[in-house]
């Protein structure tokens, strides 16, 4: 019976989501204005020459790539109006691995903390966002307001616990890989479980999705050039010298963990609305955590569009990867995910910032650095 | 549920703990000293069961036969990865160095999924579920056996670094590579031996467990998540902090799996390692970062 009414009360606010989606167009256009205030107007504060890896699209950009951000931008808000299903469910689980990336970028770009574990952020959101609130009887658009404290809450307490005194950033990685996996199990006690279908179609998805990359993109600017950035840039430079200047670095660490974890769970509750139920062994995925790092250091670890491009790149190619063979009844499990780990240790290894700044200034969206560049 | 009944448990996790140990040992020595973690531990675990596996299943044989050449095969493999891929990277930052091993695990792990499928295979070798009897204790007699094979190779590894030039050497890079390198080491080659001497270690670790477990790719997750933990609590580096911690993590993990069922097995580990962290963050043996 309450799971009819949720569903009733579901379809009720997909109505009024639907409709308010003119006005999301609106606002969508409002953030690209206020972007584009931010691409052309505020000057760097930070001291030049030594934030070469920052020079990214929204410090300085050429007409070129301001035109083509517009171009870009204009044909994403269309996209539901002259693309196919098809292409709108591929961009929709482009957009969501972009959202997630940039999510990861907060503290594996900008802090220099690889997490191997970020599934485990996405399972939190998930489990509280969608599960509990949905079990109680609630509206599952609330959900994920209440995932994002948790989830901050639990990265804040991982951050501190893997950056204790002494630790250095590999031994980081490998407490974020095991707690995430101990998320996995203790998820696997609690079950699997089957979600309401959010009636929304998928422009819905589509639009809801873009937002939060919009949204990310915005929030990890401003964070960027914030105190907090310069704290997490000085420690991932190097952290001795942080210390040193008075900056409290497991303090810094555990805050950005915190943040990009926060940012992680709206993610976990979108995928569980997406796949239609909370399937432990998929939110949890080890693999899955490895997917969206190396998305984003593809992309350009710790710059903006990084982990957009980075997504843009690998999500088509791999669903390509993983719909091929399949339909031509040669399943080949892996492929995708063997794809990926090549294409991850070829940019790494030919060029370690990431094609975004290299792509950026070959075709002139960024102006090409002046003085000395960073190794 | 009797004392005893406890300590048959513990026993066995412990002699599976020495074989975690010796895995861990080789994601130990390679961070050590070529300061790079191996995050495709666990996929060479699961190709060197596979290796094991594949004898059993042709002709019935013994899987440890398998053992002398999964190890040449994954030495000369490391030796490789290490001096064309690895060696190259050596001077970018430590993130970056995580993010390419973080691709070579990506890589490893779906190669072997490509090349044996998502199935599993292999049968437990001949005399699996034989018992002996140590007055009161029952143990099953493979995994006495792969706890003997796993403490020989150890203090084989131990002779290596201690007698040896070679080793002498390995241990003055992890040392100081920049002294080693003042006194006329030849740093490239001695990380690749390093790196090749890790997998190989790592792979033998995986054809011992192969007599017991059955072998599928997802395994690797597994193994790769307990080689973390015990490296974590032994503390990165220390041969002797890689065992104990091997044999720690072995025994909670038993015990906590037959007290609670299999699910609670690595929520223990974990728990163990969070309640590590906050007494001796640098691990048991509480050697500084290498």
């Amino acid at each position: 019976m309450r799971n009819e009414d949720t569903v009733g009360r579901v379809r009720e606010l997909a109505v009024v989501v639907r409709n308010a989606v003119g006005t999301a167009l609106w606002l969508a256009f409002a953030a690209l204005a206020w972007l584009l205030n931010l691409i052309t107007g505020l000057p760097d504060r930070m001291i030049q020459g030594t934030l070469d890896l920052s020079t990214d699209f929204a410090t300085a950009v050429t007409p070129a790539g301001r035109g083509l951000a517009l171009l870009v931008l204009a044909g994403l808000l269309t996209l539901p109006v002259w693309a196919g299903a098809p292409a709108l469910s591929t961009l929709t689980v482009t957009l969501w691995f972009a959202y997630a990336a940039l999510a990861w970028n907060i503290a594996g770009g900008f802090a220099g903390q690889i997490s191997l574990g970020h599934a485990l952020f996405l399972g939190i959101g998930a489990y509280v966002g969608s599960g509990v609130l949905i079990h109680a009887g609630q509206n599952p658009w609330l959900g994920p307001v209440l995932a994002v404290p948790v989830a901050g809450a639990v990265g804040g307490l991982v951050g501190w616990l893997a950056s204790r005194p002494g630790l250095s950033v590999a031994r980081f990685a490998l407490v974020t890989a095991v707690l995430a996996e101990a998320g996995r199990h203790a998820a696997l006690l609690a079950g699997p479980h089957a979600l309401p279908a959010v009636k929304g179609g998928p422009a819905l998805f589509y639009y809801l999705i873009l937002a939060m990359v919009l949204a990310a993109l915005v929030l990890s600017r401003v964070l960027q050039h914030s105190g907090l950035g310069c704290r997490w840039l000085a420690v991932r430079e190097d952290a001795v010298a942080a210390a040193a200047a008075g900056v409290n670095v497991t303090r810094a660490r555990a805050s950005a963990l915190a943040i990009s974890a926060a940012l992680m769970a709206p993610a976990g509750a979108f995928q569980a609305c997406l796949e239609g139920g909370l399937f432990p062994d998929s939110l949890f995925s080890f693999t899955r955590s490895f997917e969206i790092l190396a998305i984003a250091a593809i992309g350009g670890l710790g710059t903006l569009f990084g982990p957009v491009l980075g997504a843009l790149i690998v999500t088509p190619i791999g669903e390509m990867l993983s719909t091929l063979p399949a339909r031509m009844h040669h399943e080949m499990p892996g492929l995708r995910l063997f794809c990926i780990g090549a294409l991850l240790v070829l940019v790494m290894v030919l060029r370690p910032t990431g094609l975004w700044l290299w792509l950026a200034r070959r075709l002139g969206l960024v102006p090409s650095p002046g003085g000395g560049s960073r190794k | 549920m009797t004392l005893g009944f406890i300590l048959n448990i513990m026993i066995g996790g412990l002699l599976t703990g020495l074989v975690y140990g010796l895995a861990a040992l080789g994601l130990s020595v390679v961070w050590g000293v070529v300061r790079v973690v191996n995050l495709a531990h666990g996929g060479i675990m699961v190709a060197g069961m596979y290796a094991a596996a594949l004898p059993v299943a042709a002709r019935g044989a013994d899987p440890l036969l398998a053992l002398p050449v999964v190890a040449a095969g994954l030495f000369v493999a490391g030796f490789v990865l290490q001096r064309f891929l690895i060696g190259r990277i050596a001077a970018t930052p430590e993130s970056v160095r995580l993010l390419v091993m973080a691709g070579v695990a990506l890589l490893v792990m779906n190669g072997l999924l490509l090349a044996f499928g998502p199935g599993g295979r292999g049968a437990p070798a001949a005399g699996a579920g034989d018992a002996l009897a140590f007055g009161p204790f029952l143990v099953d007699r493979l995994q006495v056996r792969a706890a003997l094979v796993a403490l020989m190779v150890t203090v084989l590894l131990f002779l290596f670094f201690n007698l040896t030039g070679t080793g002498k050497a390995i241990r003055a890079c992890a040392d100081s590579p920049f002294g080693a390198r003042v006194i006329g080491l030849d740093l490239d080659h001695l990380c690749a031996v390093t790196f090749g001497l890790g997998a190989a270690v790592t792979g033998v670790a995986g054809c011992l467990l192969a007599q017991t477990v059955e072998v599928r790719p997802t395994l690797a997750i597994d193994y790769t998540i307990i080689g973390f933990l015990v490296v974590l609590v032994g503390g990165p580096g220390s041969v002797g902090g890689a065992l104990l911690a091997g044999m720690l993590v072995g025994m909670v993990e038993a015990v906590s799996g037959a007290l609670f069922g299999p699910e609670s097995r690595e929520l223990a580990g974990c728990g163990l390692l969070v309640l590590i962290l906050l007494l001796w963050p640098r691990g048991l043996s509480g050697e500084a970062e290498p």
